[in-house]
């Protein structure tokens, strides 16, 4: 039964990703001014922020365990949520890059001093300080305990800053800083369609990339 | 309280910091004697930043002996709270030396020079600089349970402060323009959370991090 349901999810995950990925560049878009044919990444773009706040949620999760857990269990329920952490940082990178390259068609430039921008960099700073945390420590039970408790401190922290703060300031994202989010006036039926199962899809996918690294973890000790 | 006591008679700890301050002052008006008020606030808040690191990280640089005799005496949420405190009186007094050594050198922005607006300003560094003590408490406590390293502190905290410092910024900026208390309200309300949500997760950590 659970060995069906592992399949099917999985099955499902491949599938939508790669719909989404066909439908990404064939299906049509609203033509919009300035944004013209760069709406697209709206498929990839997002769903890569979506991915990695899920993982690092994912992480939370783990680490919240490895807290509460004795001894073995608490170190692996560690090295889950160091492998998560590590998935959701190469979806930030993914997330940032794509972003970088919209940003330079649609608003001129890579880079802007825009509030979503600075919270996704500090994400990311954020959570490199969490792989320079554990370096630090040689320790394996003390290394999980203190990475544990720096993941949820700063996985709050940070979905105030990333989740709050841009909506409380002016941005030039959609839904942020009083300017319309993209469901209201530019995505249509159609994007919808592509969307949405592009998020469940990616985060489905790095669900599974988490699975199958800890799995080798677990193969290689 | 004993620890905050003793802590209060170390007086070449406060004379340091405020040296540190002084002296980073005075660095920053000879590269920049006439800044913008934006530049103002940034370098002001830069200053307050890196002293308060200071303090903060030997907050919880003490002696293992002495960890020890400490851990007997209270629980690990109520040496949080002790050093937060501690760390706090460090940061506020870092911050007021701060705004006025960049008074004196700089003068006040334009918009505040009314003693109206120098209040609402060292209310912004104020609970901002409270803000900050919250956050590198929990992050001094890591560090110095990973090895007491300082870059490692510095790593930890600079990340984590950033909501602070964004925060903040808006709400001195505000204060530097002298705008309404009703203005400020939102923001300093913002630096507030940024208090309260460091000091409730810090006390809910602390015994699993303090746990030997």
């Amino acid at each position: 039964m659970k060995n069906g349901f592992s399949i099917a999810w999985k099955t499902a995950a491949a599938a939508l990703v790669s719909y989404s990925l066909v439908a990404g560049f064939m299906a049509p878009v609203p033509r919009l001014f300035i944004l013209n044919e760069t709406i697209r990444n709206l498929y990839f773009h997002v769903p890569m922020w979506f991915t990695m706040v899920a993982l690092m949620g994912v992480s939370l999760g783990y680490s919240i365990g490895s807290l509460r857990k004795p001894g073995i269990a608490a170190l692996e329920s560690d090295r889950k949520a160091r492998l998560a952490a590590e998935v959701a940082l190469v979806f930030a990178f993914l997330g940032l890059f794509t972003g970088m390259i919209w940003a330079r068609f649609t608003w001129g430039a890579y880079w802007t001093n825009d509030p979503k921008l600075n919270g996704t960099a500090v994400a990311i700073l954020i959570y490199l300080a969490y792989f320079v945390l554990r370096s630090s420590v040689e320790d394996p039970e003390k290394k999980a305990r203190l990475a544990s408790t720096y993941n949820v401190f700063a996985f709050v922290l940070m979905i105030v800053f990333i989740g709050v703060l841009p909506r409380l300031t002016d941005s030039l994202h959609p839904g942020n800083g009083g300017n319309p989010a993209f469901g209201s006036y530019d995505l249509d039926n159609g994007m919808r369609a592509v969307f949405y199962p592009a998020v469940f899809g990616w985060i489905g996918l790095g669900v599974w990339i988490v699975e199958l690294r800890d799995r080798l973890a677990r193969l290689s000790k | 309280m004993w620890a905050l006591s003793a802590d209060m008679r170390k007086r070449t700890d406060y004379l340091q910091f405020l040296l540190f301050t002084a002296v980073a002052t005075y660095l920053v008006y000879s590269i920049a004697p006439a800044p913008s008020p934006s530049v103002w606030l940034a370098l002001l808040w830069v200053v307050v930043l890196f002293s308060s690191m200071q303090a903060a990280f030997r907050a919880f640089h003490e002696p293992e002996a002495l960890w020890t005799y400490l851990n007997q005496l209270a629980s690990p949420e109520e040496l949080f709270w002790v050093k937060t405190a501690q760390i706090a009186v460090h940061t506020l007094t870092t911050a007021l030396a701060a705004l006025l050594l960049f008074g004196l050198f700089f003068g006040l922005p334009e918009a505040a020079q009314s003693s109206a607006a120098a209040l609402k300003i060292a209310a912004a560094l104020g609970l901002g600089a409270l803000a900050f003590a919250a956050t590198m408490s929990f992050t001094s406590a890591l560090a110095s349970r990973a090895g007491a390293n300082p870059t490692l502190m510095a790593t930890l905290s600079l990340p984590l402060l950033m909501p602070t410092v964004l925060v903040a910024r808006r709400a001195s900026y505000l204060a530097a323009a002298n705008q309404d208390w009703s203005e400020l309200a939102i923001p300093l309300f913002g630096e507030l959370a940024m208090l309260g949500l460091p000091l409730a997760l810090g006390s809910v950590l602390m015994p699993y991090l303090w746990k030997q």
